[in-house]
């Protein structure tokens, strides 16, 4: 599945990944009124997925990173907060959950538990230090950890397998009580599929109930004005840290889902991969969560089908980024809530 | 006698060479419409900045309500009830009016939690309903705030800061770029907001205060030049002198 080898993959969306920061905070709309109605819309998207791509383990990750990317969205499009460094959780859940299913169990639950619970923890600690700084130094920040975090991994071999990457995770049981499901990717994608989707689709509820909770809605009046909120009374801090906790969380949970479909945890450059998901959130827009999961969608169908085509996909890939980023800013999500009701109105208007 | 919301002794603050504030005491009896006058330059932005916590006093202390919170920072102030509307308007721009007074009224409710919907408690969008029926803004609520006139967007950032339940209103020149109706609207409904909260106020224009201040200290070049009631500081020859002079 997503093919980000070290070798090809040096080049392109780095410089893409700097101009999003700035794009990343000129937001140019409010949030668009769709909540819960984006449930709805992911399980048709699941459903559009699971019959339209052919590669099954592709279709997964589809789920898999969209889930990572709309995590991220809590940061960057609800709380203004860029973060370069969301490759870290994501890539550590993974270890996380491959290290309890090769060496303590192989149940499902307990390692996506551990996966998430770490990621939490983890998150609190860097949170709190990067945040310190605001806008691009906090960038800056979490950049940094990141590659900190690459080059621990890069170093423990013992424990990571560094370069090599961690092999031979096992496969998963996940016990539901009257049943027991074995996690093949390989030879029971179906399964997979939808014990993935399940837990997404639950995941991405919660993540809605956050962003209509009175923190969330702080989060997003944060993003507006913090001096502001401070006037109001708020810790903008702490609502800050949460949400960077729960991204950090989704993003160890989502990581270790990706350990467990590929029964490997591989090293990759976390810059890059942190590009990576940063690019599926600014195509998929910024004003929902919906939005990012169209934007993995979108990314990782153009890459499966470009690299079949070239090696230099990621050149391909880039150039369409930049065209569709001046094109619409506002992303896919965008487009569809925004710009099209607008021109049709528009139209409408002028008969 | 009815007790002081907020007592500053000695405010004392430089800036490098610059001494903004000298050694200014005030004092803001409950329900006072208090106003601080002064040309540009003495020193009053920097005195509401020393009161709120944004700015840390070299020497002197401030009370609100009996308790010392000198340099405390700004938002534990305002959660004990010092609320501030701004004078470059700071409101939450992308954000509906209705969110923008919301957000504000959720704070007074210390409903910051995360497993229910904002939009599920029903005192908090009442208070804000309440707000803006007040303020004259319910027929903009589901604008964007930075659709806004630039008089609604004044009137919008006192709405936020009314919203918090506050004891003490700042209200950093109200009226700045007000055409001469807005100014008078606003003025009517500064006056109406003193029956229920205390507010210490800057401001420039003259008439505006004369007509609805209850105490007025005068500033210039970071001092207390005086302080008394309407009158007394109107007929005074030294006031006259560096701030009425061609001004009324």
């Amino acid at each position: 599945m997503t093919d980000l080898s070290p070798a090809g993959a040096k080049d392109a969306p780095v410089t893409d990944a700097a101009a999003a920061v700035t794009l990343a905070r000129a937001t140019g709309s409010a949030p668009a009124r769709w909540t819960w109605g984006q449930i709805g819309l992911l399980v048709v998207l699941a459903v559009v997925v699971l019959f339209t791509v052919p590669n099954p383990s592709l279709a997964i990750g589809m789920l898999i990173f969209g889930l990572w990317a709309a995590g991220l969205n809590l940061l960057v499009g609800y709380g203004g907060l860029v973060s370069f460094g969301h490759a870290l959780p994501f890539a550590y859940g993974g270890y996380a959950a491959g290290l309890v299913l090769k060496n303590v169990t192989t149940s499902a639950w307990v390692a996506l538990f551990v996966a998430t619970v770490s990621m939490a923890l983890l998150s609190a600690l860097i949170g709190a230090v990067c945040l310190r700084r605001t806008e691009v130094y906090f960038s800056m920040l979490t950049l940094a950890f990141a590659q900190l975090g690459f080059f621990i991994a890069l170093q423990w071999n013992d424990v990571t397998g560094g370069d090599d990457g961690l092999a031979g995770v096992p496969v998963s049981t996940l016990e539901l009580g009257f049943t027991t499901l074995e996690l093949n990717g390989l030879r029971d994608p179906l399964t997979f599929f939808l014990v993935t989707a399940v837990i997404v689709l639950l995941t991405f509820a919660a993540l809605i109930l956050f962003t209509e909770s009175p923190m969330g809605r702080v989060l997003q009046a944060i993003r507006e004005s913090e001096e502001r909120a401070r006037g109001c009374g708020y810790n903008t801090r702490l609502v800050q840290l949460v949400t960077f906790i729960i991204a950090g969380a989704v993003a160890g949970l989502a990581g270790g889902l990706f350990a467990m479909l590929n029964n490997f945890v591989g090293l990759q450059p976390y810059w890059l991969l942190s590009g990576v998901v940063l690019i599926m959130v600014i195509l998929g827009g910024r004003s929902s969560l919906f939005g990012p999961f169209l934007g993995a969608v979108l990314y990782l169908m153009l890459e499966s089908t470009l690299s079949r085509y070239t090696d230099s996909w990621q050149f391909f890939v880039g150039a369409i980024f930049v065209i569709c980023v001046l094109l619409f800013p506002q992303g896919l999500w965008g487009l569809l809530t925004t710009t099209v009701p607008h021109l049709l109105r528009r139209t409408r208007g002028a008969r | 006698m009815t007790g002081l919301i907020l007592k500053a002794e000695g405010l004392d603050r430089s800036f490098g060479g610059i001494h903004a504030v000298k050694d200014v005491s005030l004092e803001v009896p409950q329900g006072a419409l208090h106003a601080i006058i002064g040309p540009n330059g003495s020193g009053k932005t920097t005195l509401f900045n020393l009161i709120t916590g944004h700015t840390k006093p070299g020497k002197g202390r401030v009370e609100f309500d009996g308790h010392d919170i000198t340099g405390m920072p700004f938002a534990k102030v305002a959660r004990r009830g010092l609320a501030k509307s701004y004078q470059i308007t700071t409101v939450f721009p992308l954000l509906t009016v209705f969110e923008n007074v919301r957000i504000a009224a959720q704070a007074a409710s210390h409903a910051n939690v995360f497993w229910r919907p904002a939009d599920s408690i029903k005192a908090v969008t009442r208070r804000t309903d309440e707000v803006l029926e007040k303020i004259g803004l319910t027929a903009d609520r589901d604008a964007i705030a930075s659709n806004l006139s630039h008089g609604d967007q004044r009137r919008l950032d006192l709405a936020i800061a009314l919203a918090t339940e506050p004891r003490l209103l700042l209200l950093d020149e109200p009226t700045a770029g007000m055409s001469p109706s807005e100014t008078a609207s606003t003025v009517e409904l500064v006056r109406e907001l003193n029956r229920e909260v205390t507010i210490l106020m800057i401001e420039h224009k003259m008439d505006v205060i004369l007509s609805i201040a209850s105490a007025i200290t005068v500033l210039h070049q970071g001092e207390k030049l005086f302080e008394g009631a309407p009158d007394e500081v109107k007929s005074h020859p030294k006031v006259q002198e560096v701030y009425l002079t061609g001004s009324l």
